[in-house]
């Protein structure tokens, strides 16, 4: 559902906050879930009402997308089966350059910020970021060979 | 990379300005091949940000405990194990940080916490299971550690090392940089010198070969520092920093070669398929009760005939034969380059592999010849060379190689490397 929610809002931090206030929603209308209709169907269209009314409410903020295109990204199929693509990543990183790998799993799994990674390796955050790109364009061209 | 696709990539950043995301918008409408991308990089994006350092170190192969399935009792104690985890992270975040940096590395794999190159060390205990390091501290003093090494930085002139293969190089101030052992405190005046600490279950080892000037070893029991002079090697055993010690001078054990620092970022980029994968040979060397030179030594990491008593960095044959080793890649796999690194058993130079023939097969019944050639011998005095042999690619799950004639007592190797 996260993953749902991050692609309707290009990735903004506030995520995790739609996300928790769909969980909310879910909690509070649970009684008006019907057991004909796949649970996760119904959780994703709350999850994208939530999502469209925080893009609503913030649509003169940067890096919103318009409604028309919303709608296109909620009705476009999944890409990766979740057990495929953990699958394909955990091999990817394996097969990954020293350098690479030790930058994403810094960046993604750890956790640090730009900046304070930046700090650490003597570069600017721009530089850092356009290393973090390059290596996960890479990722994913793996990914994408492994579930191809 | 395509523009398009350079463009959701810093979308997903959040990285774009407004321009640009009025450009990708407008792709995105009418490219539904892009947007399977833009899904694609979200979810790989969201499952990197989920996976947890455990399931990382999955991906490195290694040997796990597995889980069963545990009881209520067992689950609480779990969670009270995580929250104490949780707490001694907070506190080991809070670690000291110093003006020591990585210099380079080369085929680094650390365990725990990790390290790159251009970064400052912290005071935590660092664990380089293979490949090896240069630190440069601000003393002056390079540092180059060869794993597999368990070590730690406790000041801007301190180092502890508990395992590994060191040399030290330190041209600042005499007597400003100290290297702490098990046994005691090696206080540089001046110099380089070499170190290789290791332990059995009863003592551990500290093999010290100073290359040029002097060193003071320093120990509790031990009423005046001891120094030791160019060309001197000891070795140091003991049970402690604060307990009695032995010095064997001129022990050939303790003759070391000085470790090189690594080499340019080349290499490390790429992937050695032989590391740690399951080896067999014809036979190898031991004199029973002290000393095993067994085949596992050829692809374990370590080089340069280094280590300690009891565990040395390279496979020796038996006395006065020929024979061969093999490794399982354990998977089919496309080969191109292999190095290899020759020993001359340490002080005694009078082992070596000399010609050899390489064959591989895809099934360990059938075996093709690959190459042939004779290697390099070095001397005891001179550092050994990795010697790269590359061909048209062949597909091959066992690497063989045959030791056909050798130096004086026998043959032996210290590391093989396979490249795709």
């Amino acid at each position: 559902m996260r993953c749902y929610i991050a692609k309707i809002l290009s990735n903004a931090p506030a995520t995790d906050d739609v996300l928790q206030e769909a969980n909310k929603v879910l909690w509070a209308k649970r009684d008006e879930w019907q057991q004909d209709t796949p649970f996760l169907k119904w959780a994703y269209r709350v999850c994208f009402f939530q999502a469209k009314a925080y893009l609503r409410d913030r649509s003169r903020e940067r890096l919103v997308f318009d409604e028309d295109l919303v709608e296109l990204l909620a009705t476009d199929e999944v890409e990766y089966s979740d057990t495929d693509l953990q699958r394909a990543l955990a091999a990817c990183l394996a097969k990954a350059s020293d350098t690479a790998r030790e930058l994403l799993v810094r960046r993604y799994v750890e956790g640090d910020s730009v900046k304070s990674l930046a700090e650490r390796l003597a570069l600017s955050p721009n530089a850092l970021s356009q290393k973090l790109r390059r290596y996960r364009y890479q990722l994913q061209v793996c990914i994408e060979n492994q579930t191809s | 990379m395509d523009r398009a696709k350079e463009l959701v990539l810093k979308l997903v950043d959040r990285s774009l300005s407004d321009a640009e995301f009025a450009e990708l918008q407008e792709i995105m409408r009418s490219d539904a091949e892009l947007r399977a991308y833009y899904h694609r990089t979200i979810e790989i994006d969201q499952a990197l940000e989920k996976m947890s350092l455990s399931e990382l170190d999955a991906t490195v192969p290694a040997a796990r405990p597995t889980g069963g399935n545990g009881t209520l009792l067992w689950r609480n104690v779990g969670w009270l194990a995580a929250a104490i985890a949780i707490a001694l992270l907070v506190l080991s975040q809070r670690q000291q940080s110093f003006d020591v940096v990585l210099k380079s590395s080369e085929q680094a794999d650390w365990r725990g916490a990790s390290l790159m190159v251009g970064e400052r060390l912290g005071s935590r205990m660092m664990q380089l299971k293979n490949g090896k390091i240069e630190l440069a501290f601000p003393t002056s003093t390079a540092v180059v550690i060869q794993a597999p090494a368990f070590f730690q930085v406790v000041a801007d002139d301190t180092l502890v090392v508990a395992q590994g293969a060191v040399t030290v190089t330190h041209s600042g101030t005499p007597g400003s940089f100290s290297l702490e052992t098990p046994t005691g405190t090696l206080r540089d005046l001046g110099t380089k010198f070499g170190v290789s600490i290791g332990s059995s279950n009863s003592e551990s080892f500290v093999l010290t070969h100073v290359f040029d000037g002097q060193v003071a070893f320093e120990n509790s029991s031990v009423e005046e520092e001891v120094i030791f002079g160019d060309g001197d090697y000891v070795e140091i055993r003991g049970v402690g920093e604060n307990r009695p010690v032995t010095l064997l001078s001129d022990d050939p054990n303790a003759y070391l070669i000085p470790l090189t620092p690594p080499g340019d970022s080349g290499p490390a980029e790429r992937r050695n398929l032989a590391l740690h994968k399951p080896v067999e040979s014809s036979g190898f060397w031991s004199n029973h009760k002290t000393e095993l030179f067994p085949p596992s030594n050829v692809n374990d990491g370590r080089l340069d005939d280094t280590g300690v008593p009891r565990d040395w960095s390279f496979w020796l044959l038996p006395e006065k034969s020929t024979g061969w080793v093999m490794i399982d890649l354990e998977a089919v796999e496309l080969i191109s380059s292999i190095d290899i690194q020759n020993t001359h058993n340490r002080w005694y130079d009078d082992r070596a592999a000399k010609d050899f023939r390489i064959e591989t097969s895809i099934d360990g019944d059938a075996f093709s010849p690959l190459i042939d050639g004779e290697l390099a011998v070095p001397s005891k005095h001179e550092t050994i060379p990795f010697e790269t042999f590359e061909f048209d690619p062949v597909r091959a799950r066992y690497v063989k190689l045959y030791i056909d004639t050798y130096k004086q007592s026998g043959g032996g190797i210290n590391e093989i490397r396979i490249y795709e």
